[in-house]
């Protein structure tokens, strides 16, 4: 925080004054206004499920946030061992985008888990093994969502923020293998080389893969504005700090 | 070596302790003594097994009357309120272990110990292990009694011991965690339960298991996950001790 009172700058965020930099941001942003569609096209053409009919393509949601959520807790956790190891702030800003991020696409995750899971299994909710171990990951991240929000020391914030980035990942290898230790439940295997895999055709497949671009597209471009985010805020409190300083002196 | 033993025992002078007669690394010792401390301590408030007992006793007193007066499946329903109680009793102990420190203003004075941090959190967690399996050895007789439902077998006895490892382990972590917040005595459950979740269902699990008199192999996967969480619960926060602590 002193370097930031040390050059301080007032008024432009950096891409405004002098060579404009390419702001991968607002990239994305353009390039997600057609992707959208496309992504919306794809699904909209690919084939009906032979058993679940229409209803089966609320999957091209339904995977890739949940994938997206997997990779923001690990973020989370990477985060946090980099903070471990260095306790440097940019660990921490990084922690902060896992968490949020990661809550946000768990709830998109399970809420059209839930909707689908009405047309499919004919309930909004059922304990079937992964979706026990998603909710308990759900809850272990909002509990340290809470943990972030009563400690007011900002090192000391990050410290905790790590340490439980770090313990609460236990919890993402058992969703994810959740379908394969245990098999009774209702959730198919997807990936790998396993006789019981589910095959997706070859549309399918296609389909999927576009829409796990497109959300990875949104992803991206939540984490660099979640960041810059975090960044300003650095830079507001660095203001405000010098602000204050000035006036003890006068 | 002969030295080591000789400065060991004329610390022993010092400190006016000749109990323990073999020689400990420092490490250990650091530990040890941490278990030792507070162990004592609370011989001597009984402060923490006090409300600890009292509290799983209402519990369970809570339990018998919500329910419904004659249960007819009491096997249902036993294993999951025994762990329930368990639990609860638990938190409120491992409260006491951080907060008492802190307010004593003792905290302090523990991290100035010359060894790894860690020393303090397996100093601890043994010391929560013992009062947390204490009270559930004393807790589950009586239970028994007051659901007409014994839940009182030999071999529950090591599903007990995975499941309090864990619940030491993890509580310990956590209440050192909590101890630094501002809600800190609220934050500790919620932090705690989640994480713990997994252990408490594989451990009802297994005891609804083995009080059916169901086949061992039934249980494997339950008791492979509680190992599971003890080992990795006995590492890693040892190794993140030093960060929680820090000022």
């Amino acid at each position: 925080m002193a370097t930031v009172t040390k050059r301080m700058d007032f008024g432009s965020s950096g891409n405004v004054t002098g060579k404009r930099k390419l702001d991968w941001a607002r990239v994305l942003l353009w390039t997600m206004l057609f992707s959208f569609p496309l992504t919306l096209l794809f699904i909209l053409l690919a084939p009906s499920d032979f058993e679940l009919k229409y209803s089966q393509r609320i999957f091209y949601f339904h995977l890739p946030s949940n994938i997206l959520c997997l990779l923001s807790f690990t973020i989370y956790f990477v985060g946090g061992l980099g903070y471990w190891r260095t306790r440097k702030r940019k660990w921490d800003i990084l922690m902060i985008t896992g968490l949020e991020l990661g809550v946000f696409f768990a709830l998109i995750g399970i809420v059209t888990g839930s909707i689908w899971a009405r047309y499919a299994w004919g309930t909004f909710w059922t304990w079937d093994p992964r979706l026990t171990t998603v909710t308990i990951m759900l809850v272990v991240y909002l509990a340290g969502w809470m943990l972030r929000s009563s400690v007011e020391d900002p090192n000391r914030k990050a410290a905790l923020t790590a340490v439980f980035g770090i313990v609460g990942f236990i919890n993402v290898p058992l969703v994810y293998f959740s379908t394969r230790f245990f098999p009774a439940g209702l959730h198919p295997v997807i990936f790998g080389a396993n006789d019981k895999a589910v095959a997706l055709e070859g549309f399918m497949t296609l389909t999927l893969v576009v829409s796990i671009i497109t959300f990875s597209q949104f992803f991206i471009y939540l984490m660099i504005q979640r960041i810059r985010l975090e960044n300003l805020r650095d830079k507001v409190a660095g203001v405000r700090m010098a602000l204050y300083e000035d006036e003890d002196l006068a | 070596m002969d030295r080591a033993r000789t400065a060991k025992q004329d610390r022993e002078l010092e400190t006016g302790s000749t109990r323990a007669s073999f020689v400990l690394p420092a490490y250990l010792r650091v530990a040890w003594e941490v278990y030792r401390k507070d162990v004592r301590t609370e011989l001597r408030t009984k402060e923490i097994f006090s409300a600890m007992s009292i509290f799983s006793l209402l519990v369970v007193m809570v339990f018998v009357f919500a329910l419904p007066g004659k249960l007819k499946e009491a096997g249902d329903v036993a294993p999951g309120l025994l762990w329930i109680a368990f639990t609860f009793a638990g938190v409120l102990g491992l409260n006491r272990s951080f907060i008492n420190e802190k307010d004593r203003g003792s905290l302090e004075g523990l991290l100035l110990v010359p060894t790894d941090r860690s020393a303090i959190f397996y100093g601890k967690a043994l010391g929560n292990f013992t009062f947390i399996i204490i009270v559930e050895l004393l807790l589950a007789p009586i239970f028994s009694l007051l659901f007409n439902f014994s839940v009182l077998r030999l071999e529950l006895l090591p599903v007990l011991l995975l499941g309090t490892i864990g619940f030491a382990e993890i509580g310990t972590l956590f209440a050192a965690m909590a101890v630094n917040t501002r809600a800190r005595e609220v934050l500790l459950p919620v932090l705690f339960f989640p994480i713990m979740l997994p252990v408490i269902i594989a451990a009802s699990q297994s005891t609804a298991a083995i009080l059916a008199n169901r086949p061992f192999e039934e249980i494997n996967s339950a008791l492979g996950l509680m190992i599971f969480f003890d080992l990795i619960f006995l590492v890693v926060p040892a190794l993140l001790f030093e960060l929680v602590l820090e000022e």
